[in-house]
């Protein structure tokens, strides 16, 4: 690299061939002299031609790579900065319905029934997150704070809604499914379940903060989607009581051909041992409940 | 660099508009390298003057007559001076096919004889200057456009009409060729 560097210098030591001064002159004298003819039809440059320069350079300049590449960088960060402020967007913001149209998005992206099922629960929980940030707001008006209620309850329910019509269809193709299949659909409707659950519960709790002015003007829509997610979480139950009566019959059939052996594949009938147990022990809970306030209301008698 | 663009570009476009002034400018600015330029593809310092001063009347007629826009101008003027060196060897063997069917290769042996006088040259710039005619015309212009006259890779391949990664290619080859030319020059002149 060194012995490179030696002989470029040497090279541009060739800068010293010069054309003679005499003849520089000469010829420039000679030229300028060839084209004074053509000097009557010279123009002068206008502000347009100046103008249309400058437009074209900076065109020319707008297209380099670099410039190009910029402008990429620019947009993909600027893109990905809007998506991330869309995601921490509450109703009534501008990024608002970028934050939907991104949640509907994935979901047109998503192929599979029951993992759309799953999302669509998380997109519920994230509606709840909003309402119940709503909810804690100070700086808005009860108009604007109503408003933004309904607007999250609606998006709620949509949600909620689009379970609902998933499990059935899940249910309905439940019928010529593979075990394998069918565990899995078992897995969302116990997940579907439990998050229904969770989610009209917290969502009454929440709406337990709201003033009683707010309360009044939301209270029609907040029971509405309470009721949906309940709705929601009877036709995960149902769905998990069919299952596990075909399961039931399927396992006696399978130990009449196979007697003696062993059952091994505990998943399928785990999750329902499990999910009665969850329902029997709620219930009973619930039930006791009722017995101490029904004890209560008599001894204050 | 930016700016000598931009100024090169507004002369460009005075020049277009005829201008006398600008085409005085063009010459003042570019005469020197286009002068090298030639006075290495040539045999005599009398034809490197003639097809100089030539160049840059084409390019005053190109640049007034013809509407079709220039990218580069000091790369249209080494294409303009490399066609005209290209037109003057053809000239000169078609003139001398009239006289000798030999003669047409004339112009190397008068190269080479005027290499041997340059070698045997006392001065550092007319060893070097028989150096360089001592290589091919290819790369010589390559050496000179890129370490001489400080053009980019990319002007060099506009100048040339070839890629980029053909000029990068043959420049490493040529500065190679040239090491060696040195370097045995070099040892010739201390055993004497």
């Amino acid at each position: 690299m060194g012995s490179d560097q030696a002989t470029v210098n040497r090279i541009k030591q060739l800068k010293a061939i010069q054309p003679r001064p005499e003849f520089k002159t000469s010829t420039r004298d000679f030229l300028l002299s060839s084209i004074a003819p053509q000097q009557e039809a010279q123009t002068k440059v206008s502000f347009i031609d100046y103008s249309l320069f400058f437009t074209r350079m900076f065109k020319q300049q707008l297209f380099e790579p670099v410039v190009v590449m910029l402008l990429v960088l620019a947009f993909s960060l600027g893109s990905s900065l809007a998506v991330n402020a869309a995601f921490y967007s509450l109703p009534g913001e501008p990024l608002y319905r970028v934050k939907i149209a991104l949640e509907k998005t994935q979901l047109q992206l998503t192929a599979n029934e029951s993992r759309q099922a799953e999302l669509e629960i998380e997109f519920a929980h994230k509606r709840l997150s909003e309402f119940n940030k709503i909810v804690a707001r100070t700086d808005v008006s009860s108009a604007e704070k109503k408003e933004q209620i309904d607007q999250v309850v609606r998006e709620f329910q949509k949600n909620v809604g689009a379970v609902q019509q998933r499990i059935t269809k899940i249910g309905t193709a439940d019928q010529n499914i593979n075990a394998t299949e069918k565990q899995k659909t078992l897995q969302i409707a116990l997940t579907i379940s439990s998050k229904t659950d969770e989610l009209f519960k917290t969502f009454d709790q929440s709406s337990s903060t709201l003033d009683a002015s707010e309360k009044v003007a939301v209270e029609s829509l907040i029971a509405e989607a309470v009721e949906t997610a309940q709705q929601v979480n009877l036709s995960a139950q149902e769905l998990l009581d069919e299952s596990a009566a075909t399961t039931t019959d399927e396992i006696i059939t399978e130990q009449g051909t196979v007697e003696g052996e062993a059952f091994e594949e505990p998943g399928v009938a785990d999750l329902i041992a499990t999910s009665t147990i969850e329902t029997f022990t709620e219930t009973q809970a619930g039930s006791s409940q009722d017995v101490e306030t029904t004890d209560s209301i008599v001894s204050e008698d | 660099m930016k700016s000598f663009h931009l100024k090169e570009k507004l002369l460009l476009l005075r020049l277009k508009k005829k201008d006398p002034e600008a085409f005085a400018q063009l010459y003042d600015l570019y005469m020197t390298p286009i002068y090298r330029f030639i006075y290495f593809k040539v045999p005599s310092q009398q034809d490197a003057e003639d097809l100089t001063s030539e160049v840059f009347l084409k390019t005053w007629q190109y640049a007034t007559q013809k509407d079709e826009e220039i990218e580069n101008l000091r790369a249209l003027l080494y294409r303009m001076a490399r066609n005209l060196v290209i037109d003057f060897y053809r000239s000169r063997a078609r003139q001398d096919w009239v006289n000798d069917e030999e003669a047409a290769l004339k112009i190397p042996d008068v190269r080479q004889q005027k290499l041997l006088a340059q070698i045997e040259a006392k001065t550092e710039l007319e060893s070097l200057e028989g150096i360089m005619r001592q290589m091919k015309d290819e790369y010589r212009e390559l050496l000179l456009l890129r370490y001489i006259e400080e053009l980019s890779i990319g002007e060099i391949a506009d100048v040339l009409q070839k890629t980029k990664g053909s000029v990068r290619v043959q420049l490493h080859r040529a500065l190679k060729l040239s090491r060696e030319l040195l370097e045995s020059h070099g040892k010739r002149s201390s055993d004497r």
